[in-house]
């Protein structure tokens, strides 16, 4: 049911995206990446709780907004000094998703056997 | 650790939508400027960017220029409105510039002299092929060549460049090697033009073709 | 991961659609451009922006020459109808402007389309031939003018003969502004001619192989009403002059 709802979620705002595109300028194309990861991130991360019946509608929603948040300006920051900061997103990010990826596999699996 | 209060399954359900919607609005705009940046930006070496920007520079000036002029022209043309005598001042001096442009008399100035030659001794000799020839006169316009001739025969905006045999034909006339290009402009700048790594005289040397340039302060060009 | 005990034959299915599957990747890896991961250097972005930027303002200023162009002529014509000298100079005016590329010319012709190669290029080929470079514009001119061309254009630019045509890494520029492909070449003058005399000529053939083979576009199209562009540029020398 989750995954449904993801989905079409997903699909409608790809759909207006595409219909009435996002001007997203150049130089700011980087940020709005990790946000992205981010967001994917915390949906994830909602879909695990919810599997697991752990589910808490703050801490999803909050998480969602300050780590897209954080992630955009961890990764300017970064710019700024000169550092590549953004690697550190995407690392965490990027190995979190990985993980609840794998909670959800094995959650749904062990729910069909 | 259960949460304290698990919200009612809809709205659950509901912020999913929302932040997956989201998600998705700003997944297209994203792609969109990837991909754009991949076709313009990617594998681009900085410093050919840097030459863009130049030269749109100084096409930008160029523009300005002709903008600027064009509106001193007209202002001028309308302030003289009743005044016939200034009107047929203001549009001979116009002529007399655009005669020098397109027409037949002499024009003077600093420039260059190119004199291309081709090695006929040794074992194989090497022979000017058309691109080459285009190349260096591109080069030389490139570098703010205003006026050029080859063998003293003028190059036109209708002045196609190609070898037949042994003849060089130059439009409708015909010539034959060794070539010398004469052209008035900056002669610092074609100098330059012509000899920077890679560039036009590089490619003759490769060639074996003799290319010998020579800044010239005054150059007399007739047809 | 206790099945491999169990059932063997569809552990090692599975197991050979992997290893294939890794095998096809870890090839498809090594096909030049695929595998470039994306990096724009923060530079490369900003400078790119500064060329969007003032090509946006070349473009303004371009149609700001061409208006006011219009509105000399029309105070030309209006100070023609009154004095008879005005008139003739204005003539005289028009047709050396004309000479000059300054105006538009429409007429017929050929129109010549380049475009760089829509497929990929693999290891073993040379990414060279599936792009279009500068010397193959000069060299297509080159061919116009020879076949009796009196006006020629890339794209909306008028190339006149001080028209340079050079490239920055992968962009050509043509009278310092950048083009972008697909590269339209249109020349006036007699269809029949032009077009049987590039259609024969060596270099041209060159390129209808290059798009047999890589995939590049080179075609070319006769018409009877084409319009060339009036030039920008045409301002008067600074260091030619007439003798005294």
């Amino acid at each position: 049911m989750v995954g449904i709802i993801t989905v079409s979620g997903l699909v409608l705002g790809i759909a207006v995206g595409i219909l009435r595109p996002v001007h997203i300028p150049a130089v700011y194309s980087k940020y709005v990446a990790l946000a992205l990861l981010a967001g994917v991130d915390s949906i994830l991360g909602g879909i695990k709780g919810y599997l697991k019946d752990s589910f808490d509608a703050t801490v999803f929603f909050s998480g969602f907004l300050i780590n897209s948040l954080v992630a955009a300006l961890l990764g300017f920051l970064g710019d700024q000094l000169g550092i590549d900061l953004y690697l550190a997103a995407v690392i965490v990010f990027g190995s979190r998703i990985y993980q609840n990826i794998a909670i959800i596999r094995r959650v749904l699996l062990k729910k069909e056997a | 650790m259960k949460p304290l209060a698990n919200p009612p399954i809809r709205v659950a359900l509901l912020m999913f939508l929302v932040v997956s919607f989201f998600i998705g609005l700003f997944l297209p705009g994203q792609a969109r400027i990837i991909q754009e940046m991949k076709m313009t930006y990617q594998n681009q070496n900085p410093a050919d960017l840097v030459r863009v920007i130049k030269d749109l520079q100084q096409r930008k000036d160029e523009l300005l220029t002709v903008e600027s002029d064009l509106s001193q022209k007209l202002s001028a043309y309308a302030e003289a409105a009743d005044d016939v005598d200034a009107q047929i001042l203001q549009l001979k001096k116009e002529t007399v510039s655009l005669e020098e442009q397109v027409g037949g008399g002499t024009l003077v100035g600093p420039g260059v002299r190119v004199v291309i030659r081709e090695e006929s001794s040794g074992a194989s000799p090497s022979i000017l092929a058309d691109e080459d020839l285009l190349l260096l006169v591109n080069d030389l316009w490139a570098s703010g060549a205003e006026v050029m001739t080859i063998n003293g025969i003028r190059l036109r905006d209708t002045t196609a460049l190609y070898r037949a045999g042994l003849t060089v034909r130059i439009g409708s006339a015909a010539t034959h090697m060794p070539l010398t290009i004469e052209a008035i402009g900056d002669a610092e700048d074609m100098a330059k033009g012509l000899s920077f790594p890679g560039g036009a005289l590089d490619l003759l040397n490769l060639r074996r073709i003799g290319a010998i340039v020579q800044k010239v302060d005054l150059l007399r060009i007739s047809d | 991961m206790s099945t491999a005990g169990r059932r063997t034959t569809p552990f090692l299915a599975a197991l050979l659609v992997l290893a294939g599957g890794f095998g096809y990747l870890l090839v498809s890896q090594f096909e030049p451009n695929l595998n470039k991961a994306y990096i724009a250097p923060a530079q490369n972005v900003e400078l790119v922006e500064i060329m969007k930027g003032l090509e946006v303002e070349n473009e303004k200023t371009a149609q700001g020459i061409l208006q006011l162009r219009d509105e000399t002529a029309s105070l030309e014509i209006r100070g023609g109808a009154v004095n008879a000298q005005v008139r003739e100079l204005t003539r005289r005016l028009g047709e050396l402007r004309t000479r000059a590329g300054m105006t538009d010319d429409a007429g017929a012709g050929v129109v010549v389309t380049l475009d760089d190669s829509a497929k990929t290029p693999t290891l073993s080929d040379d990414p060279n031939y599936f792009l279009i470079h500068d010397n193959y514009l000069r060299s297509i001119i080159n061919l116009m003018r020879r076949y009796g061309a009196t006006a020629i254009a890339i794209n909306e630019q008028r190339i006149l003969a001080s028209s340079a045509i050079v490239c920055a890494g992968p962009i050509i520029l043509v009278n310092s502004s950048k083009m972008s492909p697909p590269y339209v070449i249109t020349a006036l003058g007699n269809p029949e001619i032009l077009s049987e005399g590039i259609r024969q000529d060596v270099f041209f053939r060159v390129l209808e192989n290059y798009q047999d083979r890589f995939g590049i576009t080179c075609s070319l199209e006769k018409n009877l009403s084409l319009l060339v562009p009036a030039s920008l540029s045409a301002s008067p020398f600074s260091y030619a002059h007439g003798e005294p």
